[in-house]
């Protein structure tokens, strides 16, 4: 009883600091590990065996060294501006065609890096044009979890859902999330339009501004370009054979980031290349799937499921519902990947005390159901996705920053109409 | 503040307040070797984590826009001269 409470306890103070966003979250989810440790509430070996989602950290890895060497070649760049001039300056139809680009880019390569991506790019054509660049940056944030909701590999919740449940393959996630993804990226971009549309004019002569820039001159390395395209290619090819090879997609990822840093690059910007991963990010993961370990160890998750099941009867429409619903708010409010580090035990052990298993199609219900609330959910505030709060730094680091509320005002309805759309999809489709 | 000059044979280079910040318009007379250095000081600002101090835009026929904030303005200046696309810095006095 005594290590249950401790455990309890450091969970939640450790979870509370993280909240608060004060100090670094990798170091504080760290700390906590070790303390469970320490505490002898879990132990070393259980942690490496068992606990910390290798796949998930791995495939991590891989897509960020993937990108990082492809982002050096200009070609994110050139598409940026191609695009930007597509729209012949247009504001708000360039509203929608980088938050088009954002969405369809966190589906394919995941939505941190693409807001890491976009952002920068974002700032430079906004200031071409004299705009206002918190619109697009607030517009992209929302896109990038839309987007990222679709795939496997698009949001950190889904790497982690899949990384737990290996026959919930690239594919699965791609025909049961996708579609639906579609639909709220459609309507959200429509509310979007409607929401800026009148706050946004260029003139004329800064939209010739943006028309006499040389998108080619963008591209830095075309050799290296054409390895990365060709790479990066092959890789979501494999993530969607990954079930048919037999293979993780983690290691799919990890291949095609050796691959590309083998063919591609010399030993310096090798070692460079490593240096950019986003260890934080790393670290945070390993952290926190040790805290929740802890959590596990002592039955804490157990005891959470069953009382889930308590309350829903056992009725496994209900408790879906029910997981989508507070994974969305719950999400909103915390950031999304600690609550489903959580969420995913606690989804196993429902399984388990049905006496199911956790393929079964009754529990893949389940698994859908806390992707879509999770990775919607994050788009409620400022806070809910990790993409919403690297976006939020970095914009108020250029003196561009955007408000809790400013944020909220856009954020919360698009969720709340977002979940409201996948509640009817869960009935119409699964329930 | 920097007094600055440069070859007008090689380079022509315009400066003109925009907004709060300050615009510089080059176009590369001589593209060599010159657009290799202005992409080593494209390089170096790209290097750091600011993304809005200094901004490189490329335009067609050699034109080139920089976009600085006045904090930055000495040390686009410097590195320009740095790379050899000025040939004198000296202080205002």
């Amino acid at each position: 009883m005594y290590t249950t409470i401790l455990a309890i306890g450091i969970f939640l103070i450790i979870y509370a600091f993280i909240i608060t966003e004060k100090w670094n979250r990798a170091v504080i989810s760290l700390l906590g590990a070790s303390i469970m440790v320490l505490a002898g509430i879990v132990d070393v070996h259980q942690i490496f065996t068992h606990y910390i989602e290798w796949n998930t950290i791995a495939l991590l890895i891989g897509m960020m060294i993937l990108v990082t060497i492809t982002n050096t070649t200009g070609v994110f760049q050139w598409l940026a501006i191609k695009t930007a001039k597509s729209v012949k300056g247009n504001p708000i139809h360039l509203l929608i065609m980088l938050s088009l680009l954002t969405a369809v880019g966190s589906a394919l390569l995941d939505n941190v890096t693409t807001v890491l991506l976009i952002v920068p790019i974002t700032f430079s054509i906004t200031r071409i044009l004299k705009v206002n660049p918190v619109p697009y940056l607030i517009s992209e944030v929302i896109a990038s979890n839309v987007g990222g909701t679709a795939t496997l590999i698009g949001d950190p919740p889904n790497i982690m859902i899949g990384a737990a449940n290996k026959h919930l393959t690239f594919n699965s996630f791609l025909i049961h999330l996708g579609p639906i993804a579609a639909i709220i990226l459609v309507i959200t971009l429509v509310m979007l339009y409607f929401i800026y549309r009148k706050k946004l004019t260029v003139s004329e002569e800064d939209k010739q501004q943006l028309a006499n820039l040389d998108e080619n001159e963008s591209i830095e390395n075309i050799p290296l370009m054409k390895k990365s395209l060709v790479v990066l290619g092959l890789t979501i090819v494999g993530f969607t054979l990954h079930s048919i090879l037999h293979v993780e997609a983690s290691v799919i990822a990890f291949a095609g980031a050796s691959l590309l840093l083998l063919i591609g690059l010399n030993e310096h910007q090798i070692e460079k290349t490593f240096a950019t991963v986003e260890w934080t990010t790393i670290f945070f993961f390993a952290g926190l799937f040790t805290l929740v370990g802890g959590l596990q160890e002592v039955g804490v998750i157990k005891q959470i499921a069953k009382y889930v099941l308590d309350i829903t009867n056992g009725d496994l429409s209900l408790a879906a519902i029910l997981i989508l619903w507070i994974s969305g708010i719950a999400s909103a409010t915390i950031d999304n990947i600690p609550f489903v580090a959580t969420m995913i035990p606690l989804i196993q052990e429902m399984a388990n005390s049905l006496g199911m298993a956790v393929n079964a199609p009754e529990i893949n219900t389940l698994w859908w159901s806390l992707a879509l609330g999770a990775c919607l959910g994050g788009n409620g505030t400022i806070l809910g996705a990790s993409a919403n709060v690297i976006v939020a730094s970095l914009a108020s680091k250029e003196g561009k920053g955007f408000s809790y509320m400013e944020f909220l005002k856009i954020g919360a309805p698009i969720t709340l109409i977002s979940l409201v759309i996948a509640n009817i999809y869960l009935l119409i489709r699964y329930l | 503040m920097l007094n600055y000059q440069f070859d007008t044979n090689t380079i022509h280079l315009e400066e003109s307040p925009n907004n709060e910040e300050i615009e510089i318009q080059i176009k590369l007379l001589q593209p060599e070797p010159y657009a290799k250095y202005l992409k080593q000081v494209k390089d170096f600002f790209d290097g750091n984590d600011r993304y809005t101090e200094v901004l490189f835009y490329y335009c067609k026929n050699n034109e080139y826009r920089i976009i600085v904030k006045p904090d930055y303005y000495n040390d686009l200046i410097l590195m320009l001269m740095r790379h050899q696309l000025l040939q004198k810095v000296e202080w205002k006095h």
